[in-house]
């Protein structure tokens, strides 16, 4: 059995070296590989989709922590953590899933966890686009 | 063999359901709740894959509709959800749900399950996706 898209146990060590500048692998390829099996026109086609879709549920997100609306917050959230999460992408995965906690808890913190979500979402949008260049070279 | 995915994260409804299609497994798509009741009442299913956190109603909804239904009481539901919810799983069995999994959801078990639903010999390795490249 593989393990699966992205192991949540280890999410919150993720975070960690994410927060601690220790983690630059924005993509885990193993599981990424292990998705898509080698086939680099589903791999365009996922980027394509997770490109087009994300940036609707960032600001969906944005507009939640902006105005307090936790329920929004959570919802967007979830949403983004299940996309990025086809993907192996740790970091982003547990930084959604910190602020879909905190966002049920209602802790004001989803406002400067939703920067740092942005920022690292636009990261893995970066490194699909160029894991698909790499392929298609 | 029909299954429907509804799921509102495109990316891993699309992964889905080209990793069935590599099992000669076909599929239909609804991005959400309402789009899932309808396309489950117009086809022919042999199963149902169901995001439970879904916009326009939620998953929990659509398995309470489906399973209400006399058309499609019977068909084998495998939801799955990332919520951190410990009583969900218990809650969805109890709507009727056949089986449920914990997002991300490894292809292996959902696979396994699904084979197991519809009685088709268990997958002996683990297939990966067809390859176009």
């Amino acid at each position: 059995m593989s393990p699966g898209p992205v192991v949540p146990a280890s999410a919150a060590v993720a975070l960690d070296r994410y927060r601690d500048g220790l983690s630059g692998n924005v993509l885990d390829h193993q599981v990424l590989e292990q998705q898509i099996g080698g086939d680099r026109q589903l791999l365009e086609e996922l980027t394509e989709l997770f490109c087009k879709d994300y940036p609707a549920l960032m600001e969906q997100l944005k507009s939640g922590a902006s105005k307090l609306d936790y329920a929004q917050a959570a919802f967007a959230s979830h949403s983004l953590k299940s996309m990025v999460g086809n993907f192996g992408a740790q970091n982003a995965w547990a930084l959604a899933q910190e602020i879909e906690l905190a966002a049920k808890a209602q802790d004001e913190s989803i406002v400067s966890m939703t920067r740092e979500l942005e920022t690292e979402l636009s990261r893995v949008a970066q490194a699909l686009l160029e894991t698909c260049k790499g392929v298609r070279q | 063999m029909k299954v429907l995915i509804a799921e509102d994260d495109r990316v891993h409804a699309h992964l889905l359901a080209h990793q069935l299609k590599a099992q000669c497994i076909r599929t239909v798509l609804a991005y959400d709740a309402m789009q899932a009741v309808m396309l489950a009442t117009r086809n022919e299913l042999d199963a149902v894959l169901l995001d439970i956190n879904m916009p326009g109603g939620t998953g929990l909804e659509v398995l309470k509709r489906l399973k209400a239904s006399m058309k499609t009481s019977m068909i084998p539901i495998i939801a799955f959800s990332g919520g951190t919810d410990p009583g969900l799983a218990q809650a969805v069995r109890d709507l009727g749900a056949e089986e449920f999994l914990q997002k991300p959801v490894a292809f292996d078990n959902l696979f396994s399950l699904l084979c197991g639903l519809l009685h088709l010999p268990a997958p002996a390795v683990t297939a990966g996706p067809e390859k176009r490249n």
